[in-house]
């Protein structure tokens, strides 16, 4: 019985997957590409590292925000 | 203001790690040993290390409070309680993996996102995307392309270049971190560049290939709900990629890149939210050539598994 669904349910993604073709592609590349607003983050000049921050602040005297992740928040997290 | 890696901050002995484990000991997560030790969050700081708020949060209003709280604090403080006793910013860092930055040679910037099915989520998650970057060398780049540019001419990418793609970068990281995969869980590895035409001193390339990766081994998948409890599990990765390629043949330099690649996942790992959703389901990767900004510099995740020297 379990065999049976893990069948039927591989068979249903297989019919939902769609393979890459040159008459696709325009369309996967823009579904897959993030939108502007989903890359509005970016758009705040962010540092990529804490300590260049830290030396501008000290000669800006301004402070810091830092955003630390597990993963870089630039890259993956 | 700047991101950057908190475990490396948390861990590490220099002057940056120093002060940013000085501002994270002041934090919402001071102290903190479970159930987890990290210090991951938002920090707003004067430039000694004087915490003036922090918070993990990521809705707009707790994070707008987060920083009207911080702007009060520094604003009550004095220029010299901002910025006295701080550490030094002259010592030498230490080093970290955005120095070893391939000059050069190509650098990839990797999308990831759910394709559309029938079983949707409804959430956040619907729309839930990620990216990680893949370094490769000017000499590891030339070794993708066929030796004679001309049109007809195939190559097959090298084994150990595309295994860096599938273990590091055909992951599924859509909802959160994953782990890479090991070379021992590569089944499938294969991408061919072929020449379709020289023009203006460009020489364009179609990418055809497919790939897959299997692991089976004993993790969690609930994130802290079920770390003492790890079970047997199984994930994987099955992908077919097709793209283009631009080489511009004077300077011998990739000059555009995109592949996309679609497939199928299936399994959960601990942090990458998919507890209730380890079926096989669709999924989808682009690949673009990285520009030149600051941000498009930063390592790739398992920059650490390169092992480059």
């Amino acid at each position: 019985m379990l065999t049976k669904s893990i069948l039927m349910c591989t068979l249903a993604t297989m019919l939902q997957m769609p393979e890459p073709t040159q008459q696709n592609f325009d369309h996967w590349k823009e579904y897959l590409r993030p939108k502007e607003s989903e890359l509005s983050f970016e758009g705040s000049s962010w540092k990529p590292t804490f300590w260049e921050a830290v030396v501008e602040s000290r000669k800006t005297a301004k402070p810091i925000v830092l955003w630390a992740m597990n993963g870089h928040p630039l890259a993956c997290t | 203001m700047s991101a950057d890696e908190v475990y490396r901050l948390q861990t590490g002995s220099d002057a940056e790690a120093r002060l940013a484990q000085k501002i994270f000991e002041q934090g919402h997560y001071a102290g903190r040993v479970k159930p987890s030790s990290t210090r991951q969050g938002t920090y707003a700081t004067a430039p000694n290390g004087v915490l003036l708020a922090s918070a993990n949060v990521n809705d707009p209003k707790g994070m707008a409070a987060m920083l009207r709280r911080a702007l009060d604090k520094w604003n009550s403080l004095s220029p010299t309680e901002r910025m006295q006793a701080g550490e030094a910013t002259d010592e030498v860092l230490a080093r970290r993996p955005e120095d070893w930055y391939p000059k050069g040679g190509l650098v990839l910037r990797v999308f990831s996102r759910d394709l559309p099915r029938d079983k949707a989520a409804q959430d956040w998650r619907a729309d839930a995307w990620n990216q990680d970057y893949a370094w490769f060398t000017r000499d590891e780049a030339r070794t993708m392309l066929p030796a004679k540019l001309a049109v007809g001419e195939k190559a097959e990418v090298p084994p150990n270049l595309l295994a860096r793609l599938v273990r590091f970068n055909f992951v599924d990281n859509v909802r959160g971190q994953v782990p890479s995969f090991e070379e021992k869980d590569i089944q499938t590895a294969r991408l061919q560049s072929e020449v379709v035409q020289i023009k203006d001193g460009v020489a364009t390339l179609r990418l055809s290939g497919e790939t897959k990766a299997k692991q089976e081994g004993v993790w969690s998948i609930a994130g802290y709900q079920d770390m003492d409890s790890p079970q047997t599990r199984r994930r994987g990765v099955s992908l077919k990629l097709y793209g283009t390629a631009k080489v511009d043949l004077k300077a011998m330099a990739f000059k555009g890149l995109e592949v996309v690649a679609l497939g199928t996942r299936f399994g959960a790992t601990q942090y990458n939210g998919r507890t209730d959703d380890a079926e096989a389901a669709p999924i989808g990767f682009l690949i673009t050539q990285a520009g030149s900004t600051a941000a498009e510099r930063v390592a790739p995740s398992f920059f650490g598994e390169y092992g480059w020297k």
